[in-house]
C-alpha cells in the first residue's frame, strides 16, 4: 500500500453536510494528525476510509483500488474508534483472541505486554471498564494489531497524565519498530504535536490545510506588542489569531519564520517568538 | 537533553545542538555510540523524521557517522569541529544579541567591558 | 480460513452457551417426564419439544445481530462477509438442532409413547424425514428472528412502531376482509398451507421442507436489503 487518495468527498446526514468536498492524498508510512474541533467532521472522515458509512459523493481508494466492502485492503486497516464497539460481557483477553481471528498479523504477547504496562487487567469484562481503561484497551489492541495503517480517533479521552505519556511513547515505540501508517485523530493537541509528522485540518467539514508539522511550525510566528505598534508590523502581512489584553496585543503572522524583520520588530518593540501548534491550530479554525 | 516546544527554534535543530553540547562536555566521548533516532523519539515524545533530520545534520556536518548495523557514534575530532563552528557563531549568536539588548537598556560599551572585566573576575577567580 | 467463516465461528461462539443451557433443560424435563410417565395412566402422549426449539432459535436469531455485527465492524469486516458469515452458523446450528431434536424425539419414543411437531402433523415419519422437516422449520423461525432483529435495527421510531403493531393491525383487517368475504380469504389461506405443508398431497412432509426452506431462503434474501447499508448504532 503506497497511498490513500480522498477525491471530492461529500457527505450528508440528511439535510446536515458534514463533509464538503475534501480532497487529498496521504502517502503511506507517516503519522498523520487529523486535527479539528468537536464536530469537525474528523471521525465522519474516517469512518468513510474504513467503510463504516458510505460518501455521499466522491471516492475514497487505496492505492487505486476503492475501499467499499474490500476485505482484503480491510484486513490491513485498524480503526481503533471513540465509540466502543466491543461486547460488554467479553472478557479483554478473549477479545484479543477474536481480533487475531480478524487480524492474523495480531501480536497477543505484545498486546499483554502493553496491558500490564498499563495495569490493565485483561481478565476483567469490557463493561467493567472505567472511560480512561477502555481507551487503553482499545489503544492496546490497537496497537497489537500490526496492520499497515493503525487509525486512533480520540485516543487519551480519560487518560490520565502518566498514561498519555506512556500511550504517546509506546505509538512511537511500535512505528519506530515498524514504520507504517499512522491517523491520529484528536482535538486535544499540545501534546500530540510533536508525535505527528503531518497535519489535516478540518474545519466546518471543509479541509483547510494538510502540511507537514515542520513547515506549519516554521511558517508562523507570534508577534507581541503595543496594539498599535503591532497592527503597523502585521499591515501587509497575513495574519491570524488576534488577541488582546489591555493594551497589548497578540498576532499570529502567517510568512517564513526566517522572513521575520527583525529590524522593524526592534523599533516597534515588539517580542517575536515561535507558536505553538495549538494555538495557530485555534486561530486556524475559529 | 531539554527540548523547548515552544521556542521559535525547530526542534531538529535543538536535538543537534543538545547532543553538540553533550559531545562538548564529553558526555558522548569520540568514537563512542550516541543516542539513537529511536531513543530520541520515544525519550521526548518526537516524530522520528524529526530527530532524524537532527542527527542527520550532523552527519553532514562531520560530527556524526552511521555504523551499519549498530547506530550513530560521534567522529573522530568532533569536538574540535563543533568548538570552531560554535566560535564561528559565537559573535553572531551572542554578542550581537547583548549589543542589542544593552543599547535597548541604555548601557554603554564601557560599562559593558567593565561587567565583562568583573564577571571574569569573579567567575574565575 | 476466509473473512465469512471467521464471522460464522465467532457467531457460533457467541450462541453455544445459551444452545447449552437450552438443552440441559429439555434433557431435565424429559427425566422428568420420563419419571412421572410411569405413573401416569395409560394412552397419554407426549409430545412437541420441538416448539420450545423453534422459540429458541427465533430469539437466537433475535440476538444474532446488534452486538455481532458492533463486533464485526470493529474488525473491519464488510457487511457483505458478516451476512454470508452469519447465515452459515444459522444453518449450522439450524442442521445441529434438527439433528439433536430427532435424536431426542426417537429416544424418548423409545421409553415413553413420543410424538414430535412431524409426527403429529403427518403421522408416521421415518426420521430422515422428521429431521428434514424439522430443519426447514427451524430455518424458517431463526430467519425470521434475524429478519425481526435486522428490520428493528434500521427502523427509526416511527418505523419501529409500525414492525411493533404490524402483526395486530394485519390481524385485524385479515379478520375484517375474511368476514366480508364470507371467509373466502382464509379458505384460500387454509388452501396454501395444506398444499405448500404438503398435507394436500398425501402428508408428505419433504413438501413442507421444501417450502419451509424456500421461506427462509427468501427471508434471507430480503434481510440482506437492511444489512447492504446498515450503519453502526448504539
Amino acid at each position: 500500500m503506497n497511498i490513500i487518495e480522498i477525491k471530492g468527498i461529500t457527505k450528508y446526514y440528511g439535510d446536515v453536510k458534514a463533509l464538503d468536498n475534501v480532497t487529498f492524498t496521504m502517502e503511506m508510512g507517516k503519522i498523520y494528525g487529523l486535527l479539528g474541533r468537536n464536530g469537525a467532521g474528523k471521525t465522519t472522515l474516517l469512518n468513510l476510509i474504513t467503510n463504516r458509512i458510505f460518501p455521499t459523493e466522491g471516492e475514497i481508494s487505496i492505492d487505486g483500488g476503492s475501499v467499499y466492502e474490500n476485505d482484503k485492503m480491510l484486513r490491513n486497516i485498524f480503526y481503533m474508534t471513540e465509540k466502543n464497539l466491543y461486547p460488554g460481557d467479553e472478557k479483554l483477553k478473549n477479545i484479543f483472541k477474536w481480533t487475531r481471528q480478524f487480524y492474523p498479523s495480531f501480536d497477543i504477547d505484545y498486546a499483554k505486554g502493553l496491558a500490564e504496562k498499563f495495569g490493565l487487567n485483561i481478565n476483567k469484562k469490557v463493561k467493567d471498564l472505567s472511560t480512561g481503561y477502555t481507551s487503553i484497551f482499545k489503544a492496546v489492541a490497537a496497537l497489537a494489531s500490526n496492520t499497515g495503517i493503525i487509525i486512533f480517533d480520540e485516543p487519551i479521552l480519560g487518560l490520565d497524565a502518566n498514561h498519555r505519556d506512556m500511550l504517546y511513547k509506546e505509538m512511537l515505540a511500535n512505528y519506530n519498530h515498524n514504520p507504517r501508517t499512522v491517523i491520529i485523530s484528536t482535538h486535544l493537541i499540545e501534546e500530540v504535536a510533536q508525535v505527528l509528522e503531518e497535519v489535516v485540518i478540518i474545519k466546518e467539514g471543509k479541509l483547510v490545510l494538510k502540511q507537514s508539522v515542520e513547515d506549519l511550525l516554521s511558517g508562523a510566528y507570534c508577534v507581541t506588542g503595543e496594539a498599535s505598534k503591532v497592527d503597523r508590523y502585521i499591515e501587509d502581512r497575513k495574519h491570524v489569531g488576534d488577541e488582546k489584553i489591555g493594551n497589548i496585543k497578540t498576532v499570529i503572522v502567517l510568512e517564513d519564520i526566517r522572513n521575520k524583520d527583525k529590524v522593524l520588530a526592534g523599533e516597534l518593540e515588539l517580542e517575536l517568538s515561535g507558536v505553538q501548534l495549538q494555538k495557530l491550530f485555534i486561530a486556524l479554525t475559529n | 537533553m531539554f527540548l523547548d516546544f515552544d521556542s521559535e527554534r525547530p526542534i531538529y535543530l535543538q536535538i543537534a545542538e543538545a547532543i553538540e553540547d553533550n559531545i562538548i562536555r564529553g558526555i558522548f566521548e569520540e568514537e563512542s555510540q550516541v543516542i539513537s533516532t529511536t531513543e530520541i523519539s520515544v525519550k521526548y515524545k518526537i516524530n522520528p523524521a524529526t530527530a532524524g533530520k537532527g542527527v542527520k545534520l550532523l552527519v553532514d556536518e562531520g560530527i556524526l557517522y552511521k555504523k551499519r548495523g549498530v547506530g550513530m557514534f560521534v567522529c573522530a575530532g568532533a569536538k574540535k569541529t563543533i568548538l570552531k563552528k560554535r566560535r564561528e557563531n559565537f559573535c553572531q549568536g551572542f554578542i550581537l544579541p547583548l549589543i542589542d539588548e544593552a543599547s535597548k537598556l541604555g548601557i554603554t560599551k564601557e560599562e559593558i567591558i567593565d561587567m565583562i572585566e568583573g564577571s571574569f573576575k569573579n567567575e574565575y577567580h | 480460513m476466509n473473512t465469512s467463516l471467521k464471522v460464522t465461528k465467532y457467531q457460533l461462539y457467541y450462541a453455544y452457551k445459551g444452545v447449552a443451557i437450552f438443552y440441559s433443560i429439555i434433557v431435565m424435563i424429559l427425566f422428568g417426564i420420563v419419571i412421572l410417565s410411569r405413573k401416569w395412566p395409560e394412552g397419554v402422549t407426549f409430545g412437541g419439544l420441538g416448539m420450545a426449539t423453534v422459540i429458541f432459535i427465533y430469539i437466537a436469531g433475535l440476538d444474532w445481530f446488534k452486538s455481532s455485527f458492533r463486533f464485526a465492524v470493529a474488525n473491519n469486516v464488510p457487511r457483505k462477509k458478516f451476512y454470508h458469515g452469519t447465515i452459515f452458523a444459522m444453518m449450522a446450528l439450524t442442521v445441529f438442532m434438527a439433528f439433536v431434536d430427532t435424536v431426542i424425539s426417537a429416544a424418548a419414543g423409545r421409553v415413553i409413547s413420543y410424538e414430535s411437531i412431524a409426527a403429529q402433523l403427518y403421522g408416521t415419519v421415518t426420521y430422515p424425514a422428521e429431521f428434514l422437516w424439522s430443519l426447514g422449520l427451524y430455518a424458517l423461525s431463526v430467519c425470521l428472528g434475524w429478519l425481526t432483529t435486522v428490520m428493528y435495527y434500521r427502523a427509526g421510531k416511527a418505523a419501529r412502531f409500525v414492525i411493533f403493531a404490524a402483526p395486530v393491525v394485519f390481524l385485524i383487517l385479515f379478520e375484517y376482509i375474511d368476514r366480508r368475504t364470507g371467509r373466502a380469504l382464509s379458505g384460500a389461506v387454509i388452501g396454501f398451507v395444506q398444499r405448500a405443508m404438503g398435507f394436500a398431497y398425501n402428508n408428505n412432509p419433504l413438501i413442507g421442507f421444501l417450502s419451509l426452506i424456500t421461506g427462509a431462503a427468501a427471508i434471507l434474501l430480503f434481510s440482506y436489503l437492511f444489512i447492504r447499508r446498515a450503519p453502526v448504532r448504539d
